[in-house]
């Protein structure tokens, strides 16, 4: 049983219809059925499960959203889920949430019309609304990203700012070039700034290996962690399993 | 005699559909009167305010429906979420009449937290004479703004799982053949499927 301060949860990567997982969200590597990996993680009794769709990251086209895939794999789930991916207003997110999902996950929505974020939470409560942020450092440089595109003309406070202004009920922080790594998550200046600086679940997200990837972060107050790599593969050869490594450990423990 | 789950428009009826269906349990969907007389159990579902769900429930017809249904005491009713809380007087949240079928008034958890409201994720419940199965440990994923207080001297129901969010509220209620859940069930894998088990079982 995890520790109550705790919440570790899987997030899976759709793209057209199949589940993958990607490398610094490059080269989706093929999985499987998500339906089954959903039943399986269910059986695995995961608390919860983000699925996002990254169809239009690898396609010049924009796609629009699967609702007809969305609705089976709610069927399946007798857990809470998120959804990101295609998310451009508050329609569709009405949409999501009949199919029995309980969160949207907004991104690029996020840097490019802020608006309809504050729509989208007015309308379905911080609670129902998550806000995730991609980012890498280079140079030691800040850039986050929208639309598959790097910018970087905002500071750590002002981003702040954005988030309050945006009532979002939820931060997934999730650092591009640690996807698919498997090594730790991301303990930088910026991730433990949000900590610091904002009053909601700060999820960090993108490069956990195991259990142990939590020891860190924990001691320096992160309670919310979500995992994709760690939940699909096995091994040193990267084999393909749907486990769940956070089911039986216990902070206190490691 | 079957269990339905009552289809007035509020809550996620396809959600706890799915978990019954996964459990094998025979249910329904109760759309209107003749439905009641197939059943013996009935869900009482509810997303949304608690005004609309008496909006709606009247619109529909279904206030004296339910209220006769309970009124055999070989029958049970089940409410969820906000299908436990319309089962009182009247809600801080509103001003519409409950079904008062129970005796209590539900509160807003702003005026008596100073956690995070709504309340939404995983708590643990602690049991109150409601030994349904032998787990010490009992987990549910809720998510509400107010709730319903604990029992008190001369209440006249029993307050059957204790959560704690900063002020201990009712998790689960029950009075003679009605029962309250105040967490969802349909999302609460293992644990929601012991708590329909046993409830199917009754």
């Amino acid at each position: 049983m995890i520790n109550n301060k705790i919440r570790v949860f899987p997030t899976l990567t759709i793209n057209n219809g199949d589940l993958v997982k990607t490398k610094k969200y490059f080269k989706p590597n093929y999985l499987g059925d998500p339906i089954n990996a959903i039943k399986i993680l269910n059986n695995k009794s995961v608390d919860e499960i983000c699925i996002l769709d990254i169809s239009s990251n690898h396609s010049k086209i924009k796609k629009e959203i699967n609702y007809k895939l969305l609705g089976e794999m709610a069927t399946e789930a007798f857990v809470p889920l998120s959804y990101g991916g295609n998310i451009e207003n508050l329609k569709q997110c009405k949409e999501i949430i009949n199919l029995g999902y309980e969160k949207v996950v907004i991104n690029s929505l996020f840097h490019k019309n802020l608006n309809e974020v504050i729509n989208i939470t007015n309308e379905l409560g911080s609670q129902s609304v998550v806000l995730k942020i991609d980012y890498v450092f280079e140079n030691n440089k800040f850039y986050y990203f929208s639309m598959g595109k790097k910018f970087n003309e905002i500071s750590f406070i002002g981003l702040v700012d954005r988030i309050k202004l945006s009532n979002v009920g939820e931060l997934i922080l999730s650092r591009v070039d640690f996807d698919g790594a498997m090594n730790r998550y991301d303990i930088s200046k910026f991730t433990t700034f949000m900590l610091s600086n904002l009053n909601i679940p700060i999820v960090l997200s993108n490069g956990a290996k195991d259990e142990f990837s939590i020891v860190e972060p924990y001691k320096l107050g992160f309670t919310n962690f979500t995992a994709s790599s760690a939940y699909v593969y096995v091994g040193k050869i990267f084999g393909i399993l749907i486990n769940n490594p956070f089911e039986n450990y216990n902070i206190n423990d490691l | 005699m079957m269990l339905g789950i009552l289809n007035y428009g509020l809550g996620n009826i396809k959600s706890i559909s799915n978990m019954l269906d996964y459990l094998d349990i025979d249910h329904i969907f109760v759309k209107n009167k003749n439905d009641f007389l197939k059943i013996n159990k009935l869900i009482l579902p509810g997303i949304g305010s608690f005004d609309t769900a008496m909006k709606y429930l009247n619109e529909r017809d279904f206030i004296n429906e339910i209220k006769h249904f309970v009124s055999n005491s070989n029958n049970y009713l089940i409410g969820i979420c906000l299908g436990m809380q319309i089962l009182g007087n009247k809600s801080e949240e509103g001003f519409n009449e409950g079904l008062k079928l129970i005796d209590f008034n539900v509160l807003s958890l702003k005026n008596h937290t100073i956690n995070n409201v709504p309340h939404m994720g995983w708590s643990e419940v602690s049991k109150n004479n409601f030994e349904y199965k032998k787990d010490s440990i009992d987990k549910f994923y809720f998510v509400h703004s107010y709730f319903v207080p604990l029992t008190i001297e001369n209440s006249k129901y029993e307050t059957i799982m204790i959560c704690d969010y900063g002020i201990k509220y009712s998790a689960a209620i029950k009075r003679n053949n009605i029962f309250g859940f105040q967490f969802h069930p349909e999302k609460s894998h293992k644990f929601g499927m012991d708590l329909f088990k046993f409830l199917a079982k009754l």
